[in-house]
């Protein structure tokens, strides 16, 4: 798929599967043009999700040891996601690693941030990074984004283009006048 | 922690001459009734979802600023997060717990109109129901078929 990635190009293309100015409590808001389109592509990648699936099999074979954790995002906005544990961070460890990969369905992009846990008793402080990320994610994140770039043909997006502002569109939990490209592009939900 | 007064948790009164606002009630474990919609598969270390679809009435009285929504919510949790596995009387328990507070918040917050009080309450629900069952997330329905229940509207 060739598809422009400018900001131009990524704004009309949120504003072809958002309405504008309806909040997605307003009863007018499902039977818009916008969000049927989204929702029709939306469900069309729940149904089949193969090319995922064979993706995060993919993961697990050039990751031995990692932990994969295949979250639902896609029944809700308009991405895939997954949670990647390092193979030195076993379930109930004091420290654990972890990368979340998000690929849109909208345009060839994918997103990334890690997750560093840290357990002390009771307590566990994370630590959530965006790129560039500190080196001991470096390696594992870099082979996670490579997957995905092989599966995909997705790239990654600048911090500057992602924060864009979108105010006149309302997207999940996030009010008119915060949302960005980021949001509609993979929705609001972070994990 | 203080127990709280059965149907009385949401009460706010506010200290304001010749004005009392306030909001009754306490929102059930049994509000909240979990369907699965994804399964655990194989050995994978977390996944799952199962979710509850309730609308919950959220009132406040008040001589100055009265509001009432009805707000349609959708609760999801993973079978199995990264700390084992989320039962439903987990799940039911912690999400009352999580919306009463939310409740209370979104509430306070003295929004406009009714879609902002339930854009408030929602996104409020998430954030303590995420520190409480790492996955869960909270948004308007989205799952179809799913058995609804309504609490307040009584």
């Amino acid at each position: 798929m060739t598809q422009s990635l400018t900001i131009e190009s990524l704004l009309s293309l949120v504003h072809r599967h958002y309405p504008s100015g309806l909040s997605v409590d307003d009863p007018r808001h499902s039977a818009t043009d916008e969000t049927r389109r989204l929702e029709a592509l939306r469900k069309s990648a729940v149904e089949d999700s193969r090319a995922w699936e064979v993706f995060l099999q993919r993961i697990q074979e050039a990751i031995p040891g990692a932990g994969v954790w295949d979250y639902p995002n896609i029944r809700y906005d308009p991405a895939y996601s997954v949670r990647v544990a390092t193979p030195d961070s076993p379930v109930g460890a004091p420290e654990r690693k972890e990368v979340v990969l998000m690929v849109s369905i909208l345009a060839p992009v994918h997103l990334l941030y890690a997750d560093h846990h840290k357990r002390s008793g009771d307590v566990t402080e994370t630590l959530t990074y965006r790129p560039p990320l500190p080196g001991a994610f470096q390696g594992f994140a870099d082979t996670l984004e490579a997957l995905a770039m092989e599966a995909f043909g997705t790239t990654r997006l600048s911090p500057g283009v992602l924060a864009t502002p979108v105010p006149d569109i309302q997207v999940g939990k996030t009010w008119f006048g915060k949302v960005t490209l980021a949001d509609c592009l993979f929705g609001d939900h972070r994990w | 922690m203080r127990a709280p007064k059965p149907w009385l948790l949401l009460l706010l009164l506010m200290g304001v001459a010749g004005c009392a606002s306030g909001a009754a009630g306490r929102i059930p474990p049994a509000a909240f009734q979990f369907h699965e919609v994804v399964s655990q598969r194989g050995a994978a270390q977390a996944g799952g979802w199962k979710v509850a679809q309730t609308t919950i009435l959220l009132t406040r009285i008040s001589q100055r600023q009265p509001i009432q929504a009805q707000c349609d919510v959708e609760i999801g949790v993973p079978l199995v997060n990264g700390e084992g596995v989320i039962s439903t009387l987990m799940a039911q328990t912690e999400a009352a717990a999580s919306a009463d507070e939310a409740a209370r918040f979104a509430l306070g917050a003295r929004p406009g109109t009714s879609a902002e009080l339930c854009n408030l309450f929602r996104a409020k629900l998430e954030l303590l129901l995420a520190l409480r069952l790492k996955g869960a997330r909270v948004r308007h329905f989205v799952h179809e078929g799913v058995p609804r229940n309504v609490w307040g509207g009584e």
